[in-house]
């Protein structure tokens, strides 16, 4: 299911990276402009990921036990791990956000590593290795290591950054709350919650009511729905996509669990 | 028919100059005597002329005309609706004519007497308000007008009286709702909103077959007026919300009673496809608008400040189309126009006159643009909510890409609240997959703002080629690379030239900016460099990076441009939004 709904996502990426790959080799050169893009290994280069991978796979991150002194969650985004997993934002008592915290649980420590990758992709500042082991197996940290304001790490198949947006005295480093959110990961092998999404084989494109969307979440766990070709609507019974018209109509379901673990799961039908 | 005296004359204190001058005597004698004024000062005079014997010579022989100066009633009209009545008396006869005007249903049903009383001869006028007529019915009405002889006048034989009918169509026009279409000039550019119902990633491209704006019509109901009889007016302004359409309480989106945008490309006139109500309000139920009654004259849609057309000939819940003579957008901007239109109906061949109270008018919003470069499927389309900060920021400022740009990454970089990354130039919003080949913009949390205003490079990127992209200013990214020296900048947010960092570094990793052309142009809403001849050293000059030479840019952003790195590596990235 999981593996699934992640392809689906996957594609329309994978052919926009091909796109875009070409425009990037075909770019002129000049003296500021560089025949062979040299800026991958560049990267590779000042982020070595020498650092062995642990072999204890964690079951996920418990984000009930996870908490800052001060801070409460103010938003959250939720994607499928590869596509950077979860995204919270931390505010204080005046709504102001201090710290974003991403999770991605995934299905092995190499994922987990490419999902690292992602972020530190997105630093325009050289980071040192972390000076706090307990923090990761691979983990990047600011200000020489300390983390004062940024850790990106990985830790077996869980990647994971924290990320201080405004400072305050009283708000403690990225490291401090890179170590607590450490504290919230249990060891055991990743279970993706189960989900699935059933629509009518057919469905009419200009119903007024839209057409029911069956999800069936064993776990009982929260989901959002969205949907391709239409959108989503609630009915007397459930969840409802109505569509815009003729054509294709995909609902996805995304499903978290307790321990961050995301799964994205998806049905297609077709709207005449 | 009705034969009444003037009994006033009979005893009347009227002198006689008064009677001549409201017609109601022939010309008088040498020998009548008028009384003098002042004489028996409190005591009536006593009569001096016999008023009750006609000269012996007058016969009363009474016709009369109706004129309609306007053919077509508007039911809901509260201008007076005209009707010159004329009588005259071929036999001479001058008093006051007993005059009758009454107007019925087509089948002779009395709806409503507009005069019933003598009046003198010559032109009468005669006047009704439609609006006020609660009884009144649409389609063809007979006005039927007799005249009839004095009581004191002798009448010829077979002459006692005349009449005249006119026919009067009564008509409730309205339209019900437009459509926004292509037009000439450009067409329709497409829009989304990004969070249907505040669901996030519920995405809801407008369709271009959408009623643009149109009237709130509870099921049931006559489509023109309310149940009470008052017309039914058009959303007073455009949807306000820039996330979701309307919706009800089930999530579905409200498909009237509501204005929503339009994007055009710059100089469109756009079509106007109105569709025309079926039915209006009448005493205890619904009736059908009058427009299928036969005989009625051709009746057009008239827009304001575009000429009426043939082809815009109106039927009950038909639809017409009008297409704008001028473009609402000539530049990149964002257009809350007054559309105001009425009707005319043909009052003879070539010849259209307006008829009276059949105003409506729409706020439609309009959104100026130069095309799209975001894409063709949600979530890469073009965001109400960005599209509308765009336009609105450019107000009319640019009608080409170089100015559009220049002016988003002024918005960027001054207007949106925005701060550098100080400590560590991480972005929040913006991820990029297969090295920097791909970019993911996370759109809808950065409109809310929802992981704070600090942001870096690659976000300022994401940001500015996705609000450029979303108006047809094309724009793409372009990732400098590895790990090279500043020149002292003014990073986004920050008061004084320097590091963009807290930490004094003068240094990037790595650097985000857009170009259209591949990294020959530049644009960066990140930061503004040092414009004068010096860029290494002070003093400053602020100069926002608007559409610089791709050399130039390098020049004044690192000392060592020219000596291997900076280099532009990535130069032509596509940055998808979500």
């Amino acid at each position: 299911m999981f593996a699934d709904g992640r392809l689906c996502a996957a594609l329309p990426l994978a052919a926009s990276l091909l796109l875009a790959g070409g425009q990037a080799m075909a770019a002129p050169g000049s003296d500021s402009h560089a025949a062979t893009p040299t800026l991958a290994s560049e990267f590779h280069a000042a982020y070595p990921a020498t650092a062995r991978s642990s072999s204890v796979l964690l079951a996920g991150v418990d984000l009930k036990r996870f908490a800052v002194p001060g801070l409460k969650e103010s938003a959250r985004s939720e994607q499928a791990a590869a596509d950077g997993g979860l995204v919270l934002s931390l505010s204080d008592a005046a709504g102001m956000v201090r710290a974003l915290i991403h999770v991605a649980v995934l299905p092995d420590a190499a994922a987990a590593r490419r999902a690292m990758d992602v972020e530190l992709h997105g630093v325009s500042t050289q980071l040192a290795s972390a000076t706090d082991a307990g923090l990761g197996d691979l983990a990047w940290a600011d200000d020489d290591g300390k983390g004062t304001a940024l850790v990106i790490a990985t830790q077996a198949n869980v990647a994971y950054s924290v990320n201080i947006v405004v400072p305050s005295a009283n708000l403690p480093t990225a490291a401090a709350i890179a170590a607590l959110l450490r504290r919230s990961m249990p060891v055991g092998a990743p279970a993706f919650p189960a989900a699935s999404v059933a629509l009518p084989a057919a469905i009419d494109a200009n119903a007024k009511g839209g057409a029911p969307v069956q999800v069936s979440v064993p776990g009982g766990h929260a989901y959002h729905l969205r949907a391709e070709g239409g959108y989503i609507a609630r009915g007397p019974t459930g969840p409802t996509v109505r569509p815009l018209g003729p054509g294709a109509v995909t609902v996805y379901a995304t499903v978290v669990d307790e321990l961050a673990r995301v799964t994205v799961t998806s049905a297609t039908t077709l709207a005449k | 028919m009705h034969r009444t005296f003037l009994p006033f004359l009979a005893t009347a204190r009227f002198s006689i100059p008064l009677l001549l001058a409201l017609g109601a005597l022939p010309a008088c004698s040498s020998d009548m005597e008028h009384p003098a004024e002042g004489s028996d000062a409190g005591l009536p005079p006593p009569p001096t002329v016999d008023l009750g014997s006609p000269p012996a010579a007058v016969a009363c022989t009474p016709s009369v005309t109706v004129r309609l100066p306007l053919a077509v009633a508007e039911l809901r009209s509260s201008a007076p609706f005209q009707i010159e009545v004329t009588i005259a008396d071929s036999g001479g006869a001058t008093e006051p004519h007993p005059l009758k005007a009454v107007l019925s249903t087509a089948d002779g049903a009395p709806l409503k007497t507009l005069v019933d009383a003598p009046r003198p001869l010559g032109p009468v006028a005669l006047e009704f308000t439609p609006a006020a007529e609660k009884e009144l019915l649409t389609g063809a009405l007979q006005l039927k007008v007799e005249v009839g002889c004095p009581a004191s006048t002798p009448t010829s034989t077979d002459s006692t009286h005349a009449t005249a009918t006119a026919t009067i169509y009564a008509v409730r026009l309205g339209a019900t709702q437009l459509l926004v279409k292509d037009g000439e000039g450009g067409g329709r550019v497409p829009l989304m909103y990004h969070a249907l119902n505040r669901r996030a990633a519920n995405y809801f491209p407008i369709p271009a077959t959408l009623p643009t704006s149109s009237l709130d019509i509870p099921d049931g109901e006559p489509e023109l007026d309310k149940p009470d009889g008052t017309p039914r007016a058009f959303p007073a302004m455009p949807w306000a919300d820039l996330a979701t359409p309307p919706v009800d309480a089930q999530g579905a989106v409200i498909e009237t009673g509501n204005t929503l945008p339009v994007s055009l490309l710059l100089g469109t006139r756009p079509a106007l496809a109105f569709t025309l109500g079926k039915s209006a309000q009448r005493p205890g139920g619904t009736q059908s608008t009058g427009l299928a009654a036969k005989g009625l004259p051709a009746i057009r849609l008239v827009v304001d400040g575009t000429p009426g057309s043939d082809s815009a000939l109106v039927t009950e819940g038909g639809q017409v189309t009008v297409q704008l003579a001028t473009s609402p957008v000539p530049a990149i901007d964002r257009v809350d126009q007054l559309v105001t239109w009425h009707f005319e109906y043909a009052e003879s061949a070539g010849k259209f006159a307006k008829i009276a109270g059949s105003e409506q008018s729409v706020t439609l919003r309009f959104y100026g643009v130069l095309g799209n470069d975001q894409g063709m499927a949600a979530p890469d389309l073009p965001w109400v909510a960005v599209v509308d900060d765009a336009t609105a920021k450019i107000a009319g400022g640019a009608s080409d890409a170089l100015k559009a740009r220049a002016l988003l990454v002024q918005h960027i970089y001054e207007d949106l609240g925005l701060s550098y990354d100080r400590r560590a130039g991480a972005s929040r919003y913006t991820q990029y997959q297969g090295e920097w080949v791909v970019g993911s913009f996370a759109l809808s949390d950065f409109l809310k703002r929802s992981r704070g205003s600090v942001v870096n490079c690659s976000d300022c990127a994401s940001i500015l080629t996705t609000y450029a992209n979303m108006v047809g200013a094309k724009l793409h990214y372009a990732i400098i690379g590895w790990n090279f020296k500043l020149n002292p900048i003014l990073g986004i947010g920050a008061t004084m030239f320097g590091s963009p960092f807290t930490s004094g570094r003068l240094q990037f990793s790595y650097h985000a900016v857009t170009t259209p052309d591949e990294a020959m142009t530049i644009n960066d809403a990140t930061l503004a460099v040092d414009g004068d001849s010096d860029p290494k050293s002070a003093p400053y000059t602020k100069q926002l990076v608007q559409n610089l030479t791709g050399d130039d840019y390098l020049t004044r952003l690192s000392p060592t441009f020219g000596t291997g790195t900076p280099v532009y590596q990535y130069n032509d990235q596509i940055t998808h939004v979500r």
